[in-house]
């Protein structure tokens, strides 16, 4: 029930350009969490958040 | 007295003490016990894997056995022990360094402790207003507890207990918090005093099971125990040891009533053997095998060895075009992890490790080259998938 810190994240893509994977760097570490993961506290936190205007995830690079 | 069971019989009716030599020995037979003479009350969770928690003896430390310095947003979470997690809750301030180390003299059964050693002092204000908190916490999976049938008539008693050691006297919070399955809370507080400093002692708390609302049965967490050493005034409230509805209280009485334990940079703590059985007796601490324990950590996080991984690749572009490395985790993880890669060394300025998909059972590494048409290669990295609560 903390908060967590999120921060850069992005997507990745697949061969196809389809989304697959949100890299973001949380507590300070660089995480790669698959689309969808529900039920993973970093997918979930970032998505809550996303739907709250709170956070951005940019584009893949 | 005729006879050992003659002796037996006698006694039990009498209600008299039995000394060491009333019952001789061998003289309870199987064949002289009738068929529930022994109530189910007092044979719950023999002989089965009755410690609901994990690691509880402090045995798996898969993150680091060093000293991690730990504050708000700072290692703030799972940073030593395995599953049991360090909650600076609503921005509490201060630091602490928190390590696996060998107990204290004095408990010989549990060779290992989770040491909390104030390192920054709080600074900030725990009176009216605040939710601050500091807590030693482990969430459990809801599929795990459905045997504890909460939300019926028949939900299940069940006891916590654990060991602490600190020079810090005064009042420490315990609560339970569970989760149903329309994601509403509920909420069981209460405290233990610590009256002497430098010693060991059990506490120990039976909490009635909860029969106004049940445990969500999902991966997601059913019940959320913590441990308190420090308490603001918002935290501090509730009815004492009674199942109520939670919103931001969760110990009784008011904050005052408790210590802060990052008040004294001499401030230590140490934690251990912490078990929760069903039923209203706390019986002896469940040692598993360390493998076992092991294993069942590694449901919720799991951290490669540094040197099994390495590989060259060469790509055409920056995606998944390279290599693409599969491992399995060495236990269904509880849901998709959370990825992440560290160390080793790699070839060329273009190397860069990704993931190609990751499932509860495993994922696939994916070496890129992210400049176009050039080799590079990566040797000696390690892997850790995150799926804690």
């Amino acid at each position: 029930m903390n908060e967590m810190n999120i921060a850069n994240a992005r997507y990745d893509v697949d061969r196809d350009g389809n989304n697959v994977t949100i890299i973001a760097t949380i507590g300070g570490v660089k995480m790669h969490i698959s689309i969808p993961s529900e039920g993973n506290r970093h997918y979930d936190e970032i998505m809550r958040r996303v739907e709250a205007g709170t956070l951005t995830i940019a584009d893949a690079e | 007295m005729a006879s050992n069971s003659k002796n037996l019989a006698e006694l039990l009716n009498s209600d008299v003490t039995l000394t060491a030599t009333d019952i001789a020995n061998g003289a309870v037979t199987t064949d002289k016990i009738a068929d529930g003479a022994v109530t189910a009350v007092k044979t719950t969770s023999v002989g089965k894997a009755k410690n609901l928690f994990y690691n509880g003896a402090m045995q798996i430390a898969q993150r680091t056995t060093s000293a991690v310095t730990v504050s708000d947003n700072s290692n703030e979470g799972y940073s030593t022990v395995d599953r049991w997690k360090i909650d600076f809750g609503s921005a509490m301030g201060g630091a602490l360094v928190a390590e696996p180390v060998g107990s204290p003299a004095g408990n010989s059964e549990f060779e290992r402790s989770l040491k909390l050693s104030c390192s920054t002092v709080n600074g900030g204000s725990m009176a009216s207003g605040s939710t601050r908190f500091l807590s030693v916490a482990q969430y459990l999976e809801g599929k795990d507890l459905q045997h504890l049938a909460y939300g019926t008539s028949d939900a299940k008693d069940t006891t916590y207990s654990f060991w602490v050691y600190t020079n810090k006297t005064g009042r420490y919070g315990f609560s339970v918090i569970s989760q149903d399955s329309s994601s509403g809370f509920d909420v069981w507080g209460s405290y233990f005093d610590v009256t002497t400093a430098n010693t060991w002692q059990k506490v120990t708390f039976t909490v009635p099971g909860n029969t106004s609302a049940d445990i969500i049965n999902t991966v997601t967490y059913g019940l959320l125990v913590d441990i308190y050493l420090a308490i603001a005034a918002n935290r501090a409230g509730v009815t004492n040891a009674t199942w109520q509805g939670y919103s931001t209280a969760r110990v009784p009485g008011v904050y005052t009533d408790y210590v802060d334990f990052l008040d004294n940079t001499s401030n230590v703590f140490y934690v251990t053997g912490i078990q929760l059985e069903t039923g209203s007796q706390a019986t002896d601490f469940e040692h598993r095998r360390y493998g076992e324990e092991l294993s069942l950590c590694q449901r919720y996080y799991f951290k490669s060895g540094s040197q099994w991984m390495s590989g060259q690749s060469y790509g055409t572009n920056n995606s998944q075009d390279g290599l693409i490395m599969p491992i399995y985790w060495p236990t269904t993880m509880r849901a998709n992890p959370s990825v992440s890669f560290s160390g080793g060394s790699d070839g060329l300025s273009g190397a860069a490790l990704y993931t190609a998909w990751v499932e509860e059972e495993g994922m696939s590494v994916n070496l890129r080259s992210t400049n176009a048409y050039t080799s590079v290669w990566w040797s000696g990295f390690t892997v850790t998938a995150d799926s804690e609560l």
